[in-house]
């Protein structure tokens, strides 16, 4: 439960010691684990009072605010934008478990979800498309840092995985993965789109099956906006 | 005589390889080739049971490879057709008990004596297929028109191909035509797109095959039952007669006969 509270930090008591925020170190962030039992006016004290430890103990990287399950309201998310304002602190992205905080954390224009670092697009693109004039078939995979085009069938049971873009001109009905290395603007295109699951980036997505209307069809497999989307496939010519 | 290597297999277990290898064996040694059946599957072998010769196994190759008996001593020859030998396998071994080059050097010896060897590969992917596997010139895929057979048929035809195995047909095995009416099982189109690989037979639902196992008698003893028809007809296929599937279509039952024209649109 978060506790309301409009006092400045010079007011707050120090924070229960018991419950502390827990940094983890990662190769290109600081993950910030925040107990979900801390009351909301010693989590807000916590991260005002780094203002002056943020350059010694971040050394100059972003964090990933790890809420876990706690819900944030309206009113206390503005305060911890506050706090964080204040600290100094470089967010890079906020995470939990609850859709409703999760709904109002977008709407707020800030990243939700796992953090991946951005690679150079040049690096992805540098790479030739590796092209495969057959089908796949069960266990079979391929993997290619770029982007991958399979003129043929990936039957249930084959594997794709790209750093760039998958495209399949027959049926897909295998796993394909595009933007595995966290580059975005990547896609999935098939000729005929019977996956059981799909993912680019970081998404996922499963929830897939015959009662789609783009069940068979020819699509394209996007991100947008953090969510993937199924557009059908048309080629203008 | 060169014989032709044929190994019989699936991926997946209970699709039917052990009775479509004794069928098919029996039709061929009728039509009057020479032919032995090898079970490949130690420690789980059921080639001699569903053939009716287990009272007479004393050997098995895996003696023979060790060394315990010579090559024709392991074989059993089946009384009711002069030209039929099985050559069991070891039901106290397990599947490591012989190498890949062993299997190979087995086939290989019984090359010169015979018109067909088959192979009755085990069920899966590990070292008991590819001992089944490794001595064979071609490849016969049995499934069953159910997603999990078919998904792991297609990963024995990839391995198949990979182990350069030539040609790769499929035996869509125990088809039930009413629930492919009632949409309830994997049209035979379906199978075909998916899999890719030419059909060699279709074999019909058939209440007969469990009787015949239970007997050790493989139905091709006799040309009564609709399965019967249906192995015989891949058996003559296999030896290179042109078998139009539509005779198949009309030995069966009515039921039978929908799906199978279906198929006709479809075949390639």
């Amino acid at each position: 439960m978060v506790a309301s509270s409009t006092g400045t930090e010079q007011n707050l008591p120090p924070p229960d010691r018991e419950e502390r925020i827990v940094f983890k170190g990662a190769r290109d962030h600081v993950r910030m684990l925040i107990p979900e039992t801390m009351e909301e006016q010693s989590l807000i004290h916590e991260i005002v009072s780094m203002h002056s430890k943020t350059s010694e103990i971040l050394g100059g990287m972003g964090v990933v605010l790890d809420f876990q399950g706690r819900k944030i309201g309206e009113e206390g998310l503005s305060r911890l934008l506050q706090a964080l304002w204040r600290s100094g602190m470089r967010v890079l992205s906020w995470i939990t478990y609850d859709l409703e905080t999760q709904n109002l954390l977008k709407a707020a224009g800030v990243h939700v979800g796992e953090y991946r670092a951005p690679v150079s697009r040049e690096a992805g693109s540098s790479l030739p498309p590796l092209a495969l004039a057959h089908s796949l078939r069960s266990g079979q995979r391929v993997e290619h840092d770029g982007d991958i085009i399979i003129v043929g069938h990936v039957n249930d049971g084959a594997e794709i995985l790209a750093g760039g873009s998958v495209v399949v001109w027959g049926r897909l009905k295998g796993l394909a993965h595009a933007g595995l290395n966290g580059v975005s603007g990547h896609c999935i295109v098939a000729g005929a789109f019977e996956a059981k699951q799909i993912r680019i980036g970081s998404k996922v997505g499963s929830y897939l099956g015959m009662e789609k209307e783009w069940w068979g069809r020819p699509v394209v497999v996007l991100l947008e906006n953090d969510s993937l989307m199924v557009r059908d496939l048309k080629i203008e010519r | 005589m060169a014989a032709r290597v044929i190994v019989v297999t699936s991926g997946k277990g209970g699709v039917g390889k052990t009775t479509t290898t004794a069928n098919i064996s029996v039709a061929l040694a009728r039509s009057g080739f020479k032919v032995v059946a090898i079970d490949a599957d130690i420690g789980l072998r059921n080639l001699d049971v569903m053939m009716g010769l287990e009272n007479r196994i004393v050997y098995t190759f895996v003696d023979v490879l060790e060394g315990v008996c010579r090559l024709p001593q392991a074989l059993v020859r089946d009384k009711r057709v002069d030209s039929l030998y099985l050559l069991p396998a070891a039901q106290t071994r397990t599947k490591d008990a012989v190498s890949p080059e062993q299997m190979s050097d087995l086939c290989a010896m019984l090359r010169p004596d015979f018109d067909f060897i088959l192979l009755d590969s085990p069920a899966g992917i590990e070292g008991g297929f590819r001992n089944a596997a490794v001595g064979a010139d071609e490849g016969l895929v049995v499934t069953t028109p159910e997603v999990p057979a078919v998904r792991d048929a297609d990963r024995i035809i990839g391995m198949l191909e990979s182990m350069g195995k030539k040609p790769i047909r499929l035996v869509l095995n125990r088809l039930r035509a009413h629930l492919i009416r009632e949409g309830e099982m994997l049209d035979i189109k379906d199978v075909l797109d998916i899999l890719a690989i030419p059909l060699i037979g279709i074999v019909p639902e058939d209440e007969c095959v469990v009787k015949s196992a239970n007997r050790g008698e493989p139905l091709t003893f006799s040309d009564a039952s609709p399965a019967a028809k249906a192995f015989r007809n891949i058996a003559d296929r296999i030896a290179g007669k042109e078998v139009p599937f539509l005779k198949l279509d009309e030995q069966t039952n009515g039921g039978f006969l929908s799906g199978i024209k279906r198929l006709f649109g479809l075949s390639r």
